[in-house]
């Protein structure tokens, strides 16, 4: 059976690429790696549950290794020289190993600088990233297939990734079941993005800027203000009949 | 490796890098697509009694690919997760490619190792182990000898396998794992109609306007099946769909009227919605007047359990089936007891959630559609719940029309087709015959052409009971065939593992795969798995699907029917049967497989009728076609035995049409049995008749509630329940194999009541150990997710092999089904 | 068996002689070159180890700045027994 790994000694690999780059002359360049590392924002990397935005993150952590120390899933990572985060900072790869959500964010408790936050209390109010569904062409419930992995895996399930059932056009006679993340409840804990079948996850989760859209102040959606008011914003206004020709039974 | 699949690996590392890069490869990207090969072939899906059809896509001697067969009118293309990885359940890396006996220094040996020895030295043990047990002037016949079976087996298997122990051993030892799955239905249908299998299909799943989901969780274990419910309920105006179980599941998301009972208590709901249909004078008494008989059941029958335990010692009438005709009065007297209060009270269920209920079916506009799987049939009281609901649908007519329909639903692929339709119970014979019934014995033995006496009459041991006789040493020489019963079955602490391992004992297991059962074993047989045999499945809507061989199986494995036909020639009829009986035959001399398979009838197609293209592994090694031959023989029993209303189509048909719903008759598939117009065995002018029994009318049988074997008390004071989830086929032999599906669900956890983790000082993901009377096994706590459990209640899946449930479970069977509840014993969690 | 696919980056001036030198290494093939001196290039293994030594080795060319790795495929010989060949 094939299996998709990649078992090659990533730091010798790695150690060998800063090698040959010394090797060329140019010692100069691997310093100045270094520095663009510790102000480069993560792309991809999660951070632990209760970190604050990214440049907050960075001042107040000290890369003590503590919270990569007590995490009971070996979820946390330490990056390393080369990674595409900050060196020593703590981060996670959703597709690799995902956050477990542990009732006792132990992550949270050894933090000693309040990099991440210890007012956290409740797992699932940690915002780690946002999970999101990247690709319809590839995912399966798009297509009708009873996949639907990545929302029983949520630990969230019909709060942070819902099923929105739709009518099958093509067979006519089964629903789809559209995977639907919410922003208002997901934590980004990639259970989801692990869980996925596919060879490349059509679910993943992406650091929250990254992640969300904004709208405009300008402009309001009606029903929805309507429904936050409980009523009309210009309450009182009235309608005329229409004037329709009369029945006569 | 085949050098194209290296080129077309390399080709998509050349293409991931240079898409990096943002190069482009002039022509390369073509010679990954251009012209990939691939022969596809009509199939059936693998796993569950739905009964998707799929095709299979085989290239170089493999199957590369699979594909929801767009035309298929139970799936229309789609599969559920574990359809979509079918084309990865035969390419696990521990295949068993060669016979393994337990041996030290050359010989077997109990405790020995697993040793590699060719298919004759496999026989040859068997057969001495075989003849030991086997007295062949037993009037019993061979009791010692016996064989457990599956609602996985193909068509012929089952035929084949029952044969070879009935009809050759005389030995009515054999029982398919389907006996914890659908035995309870089983006995239902066959109390209330006479004859086995639902009288509606899955097209009710359109027609019906309310749905009532009774423990059966459709949502995960019927995946495709849910889609249609779900999309009926989605457009079909004033759909409503019950929900009924005893935690809250995936249904619940669709549930209109989501309802979580106490255990047990459905016997209580029942007899309260059919007291309420009477109340409210809603029967259809035109119809209850034409075509029911009313009666009452046994009472305090006891759970199955070893005649020495204290329930069965108290119980007053332990194992007894029989039910007595009783008036409609009386009939309406005895459920008059079940008022929404006491069944309100019992189930611990809002009265107005149960009224609104039993309003539905009360409705004489709202056609509806009820549905279980182990829910009802894993019930101490199996066989009496199934019935209850067949009350219902009884009392108010809606039955046996399109809408109007109690649907038992199938958990195998082929526990219908083969399991229940060839007679591999231990008290069946092919097409609903039985053995205690003489005249079914002497039609079997007729179509068999072998001589009167040799099916001994009194049925054997069912499965649960198998495993206490290997643990009492009265089972001696057993096999096993496609299914993983040690892992599967209840209590392996007290009866599966002693039994096996019990030194008097010789245990054959065949399986692809080392599984818990087969490394129990002493000696495994490798096993050819779905498309590397010409097979055919039967689903729950009566759909005969057949498919032909795509690849050949690895190694030295071969299929389970070669295993048998092959076996058979290791034994002489006077190895088996009494002289007497020989005298009697013509068959002095003669080998099994003469008897049984070279009798001029499984032999009788030539392989010229084989479809050129395709392998035929047994056939070739046989010298005929002999899945047509068994098939051909067996559908004898549908038009010359005593019963009628289960008649298919010839062998060659099923290759060319996408399955066939039976009884099939005159070309037409059968979509609803029992009316006129769709059966062809109603006549005109009889509008309704329930022809499996002789007066034409169904039976309503009362039965009160009694209560469960086990409940939780003081010491074991929470109930554990157990079942399957979406990702997995039932013990993992399958599913854990492909590395996706793996990942999606790697290990069983305990999903449990937060409060219920809190109150006992345990967070979500600690690891506990769960504890019953019988056992215990080490898990971690789930208290998110997709099930939601009441307080009182754990729910634990049986489907990793590290973590053993049924060490967990008690033995305690419907004592009418002997299937086992698996849903009900006293269980206790402490941190581990 | 393991075939990754990478992009090498070279120094420009260099990009034909380390061109050259992987031509004669067994195992990489070059697949395409761009102007500004990046190189397409799989790498194909009976093995992780031999994989490894082969990417440490191009890493170790004269002339080569950078070795990315894009894409592995890695499959245990174990299954290879079972494919008719």
């Amino acid at each position: 059976m094939s299996d998709r790994s990649q078992p090659m000694d990533r730091r010798r690999f790695l150690a060998d690429t800063a090698r040959a780059a010394c090797g060329v002359g140019v010692f100069g360049l691997a310093l100045g790696l270094m520095a663009g590392q510790a102000r480069s924002r993560p792309a991809q990397a999660l951070r632990p549950p209760g970190a604050g935005p990214e440049d907050d993150f960075l001042g107040a952590c000290v890369r003590c290794g503590l919270c990569v120390r007590d995490c009971p899933y070996d979820t946390l990572k330490l990056a390393a020289l080369g990674d595409d985060v900050a060196v020593g900072t703590p981060y996670f790869v959703a597709r690799e190993v995902p956050c477990e959500m542990c009732e006792d964010i132990p992550c949270v408790v050894a933090c000693p600088t309040g990099a991440l936050d210890p007012d956290l209390e409740d797992i699932d109010d940690s915002r780690m990233g946002l999970a999101v569904l990247v690709d319809e062409e590839t995912c399966l419930n798009f297509q009708g297939l009873r996949c639907d992995v990545c929302y029983r895996v949520c630990p969230l399930i019909d709060k942070a990734i819902t099923l929105e059932s739709e009518h099958n056009v093509r067979t006519g006679v089964h629903a789809m079941f559209i995977p639907t993340v919410h922003s208002d409840a997901c934590t980004g804990c990639g259970k989801c993005e692990r869980g996925c079948v596919l060879e490349e996850a059509a679910i993943r989760v992406f650091p929250r800027h990254l992640a969300k859209g904004r709208q405009g102040d300008h402009y309001r959606l009606g029903w929805q203000e309507k429904a936050k008011r409980g009523e009309s914003l210009v309450p009182g206004l009235v309608d005329l009949p229409d004037r329709l020709p009369e029945f006569k039974p | 490796m085949s050098v194209t699949r290296r080129d077309f690996i390399k080709t998509n590392a050349a293409l991931a890098a240079a898409t990096a890069a943002g190069v482009t490869l002039p022509g390369i990207d073509k010679a990954a697509e251009a012209d990939d090969g691939i022969r596809w072939d009509k199939g059936v899906c693998r796993f569950c009694g739905t009964g998707c059809g799929v095709m299979v896509g085989v290239k170089d001697g493999r199957v590369v690919a699979t594909q929801g067969d767009p035309d298929a009118p139970v799936n229309k293309g789609l599969n559920c997760i574990k359809g979509y990885f079918l084309s990865k359940i035969m390419y696990g890396k521990d295949r068993v490619t060669t016979p393994l006996l337990r041996m030290t220094d050359g010989k077997f040996d109990k405790n020995g190792e697993f040793t590699p020895i060719t298919w004759d030295q496999a026989f040859d043990i068997m057969a001495e182990k075989w003849k030991a047990a086997i007295d062949p002037e037993d009037p019993k016949g061979a009791t010692r000898v016996g064989m457990f079976g599956s609602g996985q087996w193909t068509i012929w298997e089952g035929y084949a396998a029952a044969k070879f122990m009935k009809a050759g051993l005389r030995s009515n030892n054999i029982d398919p794992n389907a006996r914890h799955c659908m035995a309870s239905a089983v006995g239902a249908f066959m109390r209330a109609f006479g004859i086995d299998e639902p009288m509606g299909c899955y097209d009710d799943l359109e027609h019906a306007d309310a749905f009532v989901l009774w423990g059966a969780n459709m949502a995960e274990m019927h995946p495709i099946l849910w889609s249609r419910l779900t999309d009926t309920r989605l457009t079909k105006p004033g759909c409503e769909v019950h929900v009924l179980s005893t935690f809250e599941n995936r249904n619940f998301e669709l549930a209109d009227n989501p309802i979580v009972f106490e255990p047990q208590s459905d016997l209580a709901i029942l007899n309260f919605i059919a007291n309420y249909i009477i109340q409210t004078k809603a029967y259809d008494e035109d119809f209850i007047t034409k075509h029911v008989n009313f009666n009452k059941a046994t009472t305090d029958i006891g759970y199955g359990l070893r005649p020495d335990h204290p329930l069965e010692k108290k119980a007053k009438n332990p194992g007894k089936g029989k039910f007595h005709k009783i008036g409609f009065d009386e009939y309406a007297k005895l459920v008059s007891e079940y008022t929404l209060e006491k069944a309100s009270k019992m189930s611990g269920v809002e009265p107005e959630k149960l009224l609104r209920l039993a309003k539905v079916y009360a409705d004489p506009n709202k056609k509806v559609a009820s549905y279980w799987t182990m829910g009802f049939n894993q019930h101490v009281r199996g066989v009496w719940v199934n019935g209850l609901l067949y009350n219902v649908h009884l009392l108010m007519g809606k039955i046996a029309e399109p809408g109007n329909s109690p649907f038992s639903l199938t958990g195998q692929p082929s526990a219908c087709g083969t399991a229940r339709e060839v007679g591999t119970f231990a008290h069946r014979l092919p097409a609903d015959l039985v053995v205690k019934v003489k005249a079914h014995r002497a039609a079997a033995e007729k179509i068999w052409n072998i001589p009167p006496g040799v099916i001994p009459p009194k049925p054997g041991y069912h499965a649960v009971l198998q495993h206490r006789m290997l643990k009492d040493g009265k089972l001696n020489a057993y096999w096993v065939q496609c299914t993983n019963n040690m892992q599967a079955a209840p209590n392996m602490n007290e009866e599966g593992y002693p039994g096996y391992r019990n030194p008097a004992n010789f245990i054959v297991v065949s399986d692809p795969y080392p599984t818990g059962t087969a490394v129990s074993a002493d000696l495994i047989l490798p096993t050819a798995m779905w498309m590397e045999k010409e097979g055919a499945y039967g689903n729950a809507e009566r759909r005969t699907q057949f498919w032909r061989q795509q690849v050949d199986p690895p190694g030295e494995a071969k299929s389970d029917f070669w295993q048998v036909i092959e076996f058979s020639k290791r034994f002489k009829v006077e190895d088996v049967w009494p002289a007497d009986v020989i005298a009697k035959s013509g068959h002095a001399g003669k080998t099994l497989y003469e008897v049984l398979f070279a009798n001029g009838q499984v032999d009788k197609y030539p392989l010229t009728e084989l479809q050129e293209g395709f392998n035929n592994t047994e056939s070739k090694d046989l010298g005929f076609y002999v899945q047509k031959g068994l098939y051909e023989e067996y559908r004898r029993f549908q038009y010359e035995g005593p019963k009628k209303g289960h008649e298919m189509a010839e062998f060659e048909v099923y290759h060319q049409t996408r399955g066939l719903r039976w009884p099939v008759m005159g070309g037409k598939e059968t979509l609803w049995r029992y009316r006129e117009g769709y059966d062809p065995h109603v006549k005109a002018g009889q509008g309704v008749r329930f022809y499996g029994k002789k007066d034409g009318r169904a039976n309503i049988i009362f039965a009160p509630y009694e209560p469960p074997a086990e409940s939780p008390d003081a010491e074991y004071d929470l109930w554990l329940s157990t079942g399957r989830i979406l990702e997995h086929w039932h013990s993992g032999s399958m599913t854990m194999r492909v590395p996706e599906l793996y990942r999606a669900f790697p290990h069983a956890v305990l999903y449990m009541n937060p409060l219920d983790a809190k109150e006992r000082g345990l967070r979500r993901g600690q690891a506990v150990k769960v504890q019953t009377r019988r056992g215990e096994v080490e898990t971690r706590i789930e208290t998110r997710g997709r099930n939601k459990l009441p307080r009182g209640m754990v729910f634990f899946p049986w489907f990793d092999v590290n973590q053993l449930v049924n060490k967990l479970t008690l033995d305690a069977t419907d004592p009418l089904s002997k299937e086992t509840d698996f849903k009900k014993c006293a269980c206790r969690v402490v941190a581990a | 068996m393991s075939i990754s696919g990478l992009v090498i980056h070279t120094l420009p001036d260099k990009t034909h002689a380390v061109r050259d030198a992987i031509a004669v290494m067994a195992g990489v093939e070059v697949h395409a070159t761009t102007e500004d001196g990046r190189l397409v290039v799989t790498v194909d293994q009976p093995d992780a180890k031999k994989a490894t030594d082969a990417l440490v080795a191009l890493n170790g060319l004269d002339g080569v700045l950078n070795a990315a790795l894009v894409y592995n495929f890695f499959e245990q010989d174990a299954g290879e027994k079972e494919d008719p060949q």
